[in-house]
């Protein structure tokens, strides 16, 4: 059985995922950066489990848990649902794919957060609708069909500048 | 689950999400690293709290001890029929009257 890994290398592996994770449910970044690090000190005081299937899933289901416990504490899912949109992407020299980048960012923040994350949740961290449910701890059904009404309201949203960037 | 992804989703897919700050990587880290914070009492009440407790042990031991308990026992088990004899002569005495 592999060692449970250190913190510095849970950081380095999963903190850009959790920072992103978490911006779904705050809905600005320096909410965001105060659930990250309160989520690094409580894992800091908890043992971290050795040979773990998917480390990922595992720290996003504790994730998911600390921010629905932010959410009860601060009661401002409305608040972070009508706020600006975090950046959310890295900057992309291809003017086309920055145009993109920019847009998808609205785009998301459009999004109802339950969408939202599980979206971000399949199409960037990689996740299976299996681990999805697990995380968020909801039927496999309705992880996938949050997820396909997520992507059809991006793709709505997108279109008109998506069916221009397509050719080229 | 789908292993034929649309190129819709194929191209969010490749949009690469930011990273973060380097400074932050230390500062998490380093805040991760520090002790938890053991709730106490402030020193005031603490003091306070020691010193009153001093003074009770001080008059404890310092003042002289009660009468006997044996004495004290043995009037309170035969008070209450010295009582009752009392109260029920009084009630006599107060019937006879009227």
């Amino acid at each position: 059985m592999p060692a449970a890994p250190t913190l510095p290398e849970l950081y380095d592996a999963h903190a850009a995922g959790l920072f992103h994770y978490f911006t779904s449910f705050t809905g600005n970044e320096a909410d965001a950066k105060d659930l990250l690090q309160e989520f690094f000190i409580k894992l800091a005081r908890q043992q971290i489990p050795a040979g773990i299937a998917s480390m990922r899933a595992w720290l996003l289901r504790l994730a998911h848990h600390h921010s629905i416990d932010w959410l009860r504490r601060h009661r401002v899912r409305r608040d972070a649902e009508e706020a600006a949109p975090v950046e959310m992407f890295a900057t992309h020299e291809d003017p086309d794919q920055a145009e993109l980048a920019q847009r998808l960012t609205r785009a998301l923040a459009l999004l109802p957060l339950e969408q939202r994350s599980v979206a971000q949740l399949k199409l960037w961290d990689g996740l299976t609708f299996e681990e999805i449910a697990e995380v968020q701890g909801i039927p496999l059904n309705t992880a996938a069909s949050r997820y396909r009404y997520a992507l059809e309201k991006l793709r709505s949203e997108l279109r008109p500048l998506y069916d221009e960037l397509k050719p080229s | 689950m789908n292993p034929n992804p649309d190129p819709f989703e194929n191209d969010l897919r490749a949009l690469q999400r930011r990273t973060l700050p380097a400074e932050w990587r230390d500062e998490m880290l380093q805040a991760a690293a520090q002790p938890p914070r053991v709730a106490r009492a402030p020193r005031w009440l603490v003091a306070g709290w020691s010193l009153a407790w001093a003074a009770i042990l001080v008059m404890y031991f310092t003042t002289p001890a009660e009468p006997s308990a044996p004495q004290a026992a043995g009037v309170s088990e035969t008070a209450p029929p010295l009582l009752w004899q009392q109260r029920a002569a009084a009630i006599e005495a107060l019937l006879a009257v009227n």
